[in-house]
């Protein structure tokens, strides 16, 4: 089980995403827009980030990509969330240096077997 | 009654209206409020019921909080029912199919289809989008009378709900909708979302009197990637009246990339057809991605219409080694010539969109 750091400025995704990852055992810091998000991550490292791409002011992509310039955070596994199943969102977040995504709508166990891969991944 | 007393009795009288208009205005704000703040507090207690049940991985996890849902006194739920309903647009699988379930028990499609034929618009609109949203396959034939609607907010609605619920059945009317009872994007999109199904009713389209009919299908045709209908896509390419449903074919085509397409591309940007087709087909060339349009392409370089030049040398410029020497030899073979500006310009546009140096560093003079 992990810590996640979550970024995303929808409330009732964000309290959807809390509640399935603590269910699966995971230890939750949601917050609702990037530079929090970032600020956190630099403060306490978690061991997964999941941001969404569409968030005021910083956006997810920007985030992943600031994480990644950073020596301490810059292992950090991330997952991005996007609104748009367009090709160009998900070819600049992989870019920017993200693990993986998820398109919303998203199922809540898809999400959650896509943190565990992505955890176990990493681990390994 | 004197001229003075009468003024002052009807400034008395607006004074006192003013007054009580004032009243009502900021009562209606406060009940507002208060409603709000009561519905928050409602609905933040069964908030984690309703996140229990989209959570939920099992029949098991997800049967004690639907039922708990299901019973929940009218006031609550009503409480509770726009914040589920919005939730149904953000999750999908097992937590979606949860979800609806919850509303249909909950009698919401039920009310939603009564709400279809209420006198107010904004009624008739919001019960569509529900029906929609939850995928309700009995609405599809109210939804279908709706289209004809006065409101064109409620088409509207109707348009994207039919979309949403997907019975193949809607596409001809749908269709019949793009020429002007509905935004054309939105018509689009739905029938997109209808899938394969649609596909007889859009061939069938493509010889409609409308030509916004034709375009729409030509258009979700080639989105759709709906191959097997390149042959009657090449028709209309051909001998459309419209230019504008020409255009659209010929961007279809390019999309469709089958060698039918390739041959029928290549004479459509011959000085036979219309201006902007003759664009267009030289832009789907580039689209489809065959070598075999290189000869063509080159040859159009040096075509008097600048946009049909401009259009064969960008795409030339996405063809791969061959096509980038064709340019360069234009470039050396026909210095000072228009063709080979055109070979240049679109050379160094693919340059800097890489984000490396300029190969040919110097400009072809003009």
């Amino acid at each position: 089980m992990a810590t996640v750091l979550v970024a995303e400025d929808d409330s009732d995704i964000r309290d959807l995403i809390v509640f399935k990852l603590e269910q699966a055992g995971h230890t939750v810091i949601a917050v609702g827009d990037g530079a929090s998000a970032l600020r956190l991550a630099r403060e306490r490292p978690p061991e997964i980030v999941l941001l969404d791409v569409m968030m005021p002011g910083m956006s997810g992509v920007e985030v992943c990509r600031e994480l990644r310039r950073h020596p301490e955070t810059a292992g950090l596994p991330i997952i991005l969330l996007t609104a748009r199943a367009q090709e160009s969102d998900v070819a600049k977040g992989l870019t920017a240096g993200a693990d993986d995504y998820i398109v919303k709508p998203f199922s809540p166990r898809v999400l959650a077997d896509r943190v565990h891969s992505v955890l176990a991944r990493a681990r390994t | 009654m004197s001229a003075a007393q009468l003024v002052s009795l009807t400034l008395a009288l607006l004074a006192g209206a003013v007054t009580l208009l004032g009243l009502v205005i900021v009562m209606g704000r406060a009940l507002h409020r208060y409603r709000d703040r009561r519905n928050a507090r409602l609905s933040a207690g069964v908030r984690p019921l309703l996140l229990e049940l989209i959570g939920g991985d099992s029949g098991e996890e997800v049967s004690e909080p639907l039922i708990r849902l299901a019973t929940l006194n009218r006031r609550v739920w009503r409480a509770v029912e726009p914040g589920a309903i919005s939730l149904l647009a953000k999750v999908s699988g097992n937590a979606r199919t949860a979800l609806v379930r919850l509303l249909e028990q909950r009698g919401l499609a039920r009310d939603a289809l009564r709400d279809l034929s209420r006198f107010s618009a904004v009624r008739r609109a919001s019960a569509a989008h529900v029906l929609g949203m939850l995928g309700h396959a009995e609405a599809a034939l109210p939804l279908v009378r709706l289209l004809s609607d006065r409101n064109a907010e409620v088409r509207a609605t109707a348009v994207r709900a039919l979309g949403q619920i997907g019975t193949a059945g809607a596409a001809s009317p749908i269709i019949s909708m793009a020429g002007g009872r509905a935004p054309f994007q939105l018509v689009a999109q739905a029938l997109i979302r209808l899938g394969p199904g649609a596909r007889p009713a859009l061939v069938e389209a493509l010889s409609h009197d409308d030509p916004a009919a034709r375009a729409v299908a030509v258009e979700v045709l080639g989105l759709t990637g709906a191959v097997e209908t390149a042959g009657a896509l090449v028709g209309v390419l051909a001998g459309d009246p419209s230019s504008d449903v020409q255009v659209r074919a010929a961007r279809a085509l390019g999309r469709l990339g089958t060698p039918v397409c390739l041959n029928a591309l290549i004479h459509a940007t011959g000085p036979a057809h219309r201006y902007a087709v003759r664009v267009e087909a030289a832009t789907a060339l580039g689209d489809l991605g065959s070598p075999r349009a290189v000869p063509a392409l080159r040859d159009l370089l040096a075509d008097p219409r600048y946009h049909v030049a401009h259009s064969a040398a960008r795409s030339l410029s996405r063809l791969g080694r061959p096509a980038a020497a064709a340019l360069t030899e234009t470039i050396a073979e026909r210095a000072g010539t228009p063709a080979a500006s055109h070979a240049w310009e679109a050379l160094a546009l693919q340059d800097l969109q890489a984000g490396r140096p300029l190969r040919l560093p110097e400009a072809a003079p003009r």
